[in-house]
């Protein structure tokens, strides 16, 4: 070790060495133990000079954390700013809805896959995708916490279920829906665009005390 | 010159700079940035948990968790306080929970419990340090004392005004009428006289040179 590396050194200490000197010298420190030892001294000398008791000298922590250390592996995700309390609550309570609404939706479609084959997939599709793909990214649930809040396709004239159909089915089973369910199918239905959401309803008889 | 007593000496501004770009490197990935952080602080943090936990093996032990735990934390470090301010609370809240595990552990069983004067004896030793940890860190701060006042004029002063006041170089460079390229040298000059003692000491049986890391 020269004196010029070591003069790097106590530069480096006082954080007065320039970028790059600094990137090479770090370089240098993982490879050479005397510069470490250099670099331990170096700093016991001002914590001494500046103390008013004695400094214990420490022997073995920086060898044996660096081990520690070298044994974690680096994961640049674990350096994204985690999300706050209040936005995990949020996330769970959106999935804990949406997962409602894909039960919800498990217990309608096969009541009503004969009207229209293709719709349960659809649905289904829908309620089980929608909320895993905003927890993938803290940004987006910050930004867009709506998106985990799904709701059946129950307005959808063209390509979906029938809103008359989806009413008649849930005044049939309402007595076996959970709240949730029903608030979920009943939203849908209530804010479908230009269509009276009730107009064809005729309960079975004996079904809807059930 | 006195040294002793300078307790109130400001922590250099510029140090802290510095720090925090080390701190940056380590979020970017870079493990030796943390190794020159923990070379930098490890007697420092330790003196700190010596203030709770007086025997060292033990008080070494909780320092290294500190720094791991600190490394763990780091991501959510912003640089809002000073590194070594970060890093106090966590060696401090390291060091009290440790006090408050070891008084609930129970009793060693090698001793014989049955002789009351024995365990006593055994509580106080943990609790203490050991005459050789005494002794280097007597030696250590005499040393240190004594090869500072053996220093030419200028290299003392430009130590000083370094270790004790907090000055950058520039303002040392001003202060003592001479190119920052000279306040650099004389720094390192005294830094390595003084060191030239302190290894000395290492070599000299109360400590291997080799164990001071």
């Amino acid at each position: 070790m020269t004196d010029r590396i070591k003069e790097q050194l106590s530069t480096f200490l006082d954080g007065e060495l320039p970028d790059q000197e600094t990137a090479l010298l770090l370089k240098r420190l993982e490879r050479d133990d005397e510069l470490r030892g250099a670099l331990s001294r170096y700093s016991l000398i001002g914590a001494v000079l500046r103390s008013d008791g004695d400094v214990p000298a420490a022997r073995q922590v920086a060898a044996r954390v660096s081990a520690a250390i070298a044994r974690e592996p680096f994961r640049a995700a674990a350096f994204v700013r985690l999300p706050d309390r209040d936005l995990l609550l949020r996330s769970v309570a959106g999935l804990a809805v949406a997962a409602g609404v894909a039960i919800g939706a498990v217990l309608i479609v096969p009541q009503v896959g004969p009207q229209d084959p293709a719709a349960p997939e659809a649905l289904m599709a829908q309620a089980v995708e929608s909320p895993i793909e905003p927890v993938s990214d803290v940004a987006d649930v910050v930004d867009e916490p709506a998106a985990i809040y799904v709701t059946p396709p129950a307005t959808d004239s063209t390509g979906g279920i029938a809103p008359a159909q989806l009413a008649n089915y849930l005044v049939a089973h309402y007595g076996y829906a959970s709240p949730l369910v029903r608030r979920s199918v009943g939203v849908g239905l209530m804010s479908a665009p230009g269509e009276p959401a009730l107009v064809e309803v005729a309960p079975r008889e004996g079904q809807a005390g059930k | 010159m006195h040294v002793e007593g300078a307790a109130q000496a400001i922590e250099p501004m510029r140090a802290e700079a510095g720090d925090i770009a080390l701190v940056r490197r380590v979020q970017q990935g870079d493990k030796a940035a943390f190794d020159a952080l923990v070379l930098k602080y490890q007697h420092k943090v330790l003196k700190l948990v010596q203030r709770y936990v007086r025997n060292p093996a033990e008080a070494e032990d909780i320092a290294q968790e500190a720094f791991i735990k600190a490394y763990r934390a780091l991501p959510a470090f912003r640089g809002d306080s000073a590194f070594y301010t970060w890093l106090y609370r966590i060696a401090i809240n390291t060091a009290k929970n440790a006090l408050v595990a070891s008084r609930r552990r129970p009793v060693s069983y090698d001793l014989d419990l049955q002789d009351g004067t024995q365990v006593q004896a055994h509580a106080r030793l943990a609790d203490t340090e050991t005459p050789e940890a005494l002794a280097l860190t007597e030696e250590i701060r005499r040393t240190v004392n004594e090869a500072i006042e053996a220093l030419p004029d200028d290299l003392r002063l430009a130590i000083v005004l370094r270790e004790l006041e907090g000055l950058s170089y520039e303002d040392i460079a001003r202060t003592m009428e001479c190119p920052v390229g000279t306040v650099r040298s004389r720094i390192f000059r005294a830094r390595e006289a003084i060191d030239r003692s302190l290894r000395e000491v290492f070599d000299g049986g109360l400590g291997r040179i080799g164990d001071l890391e």
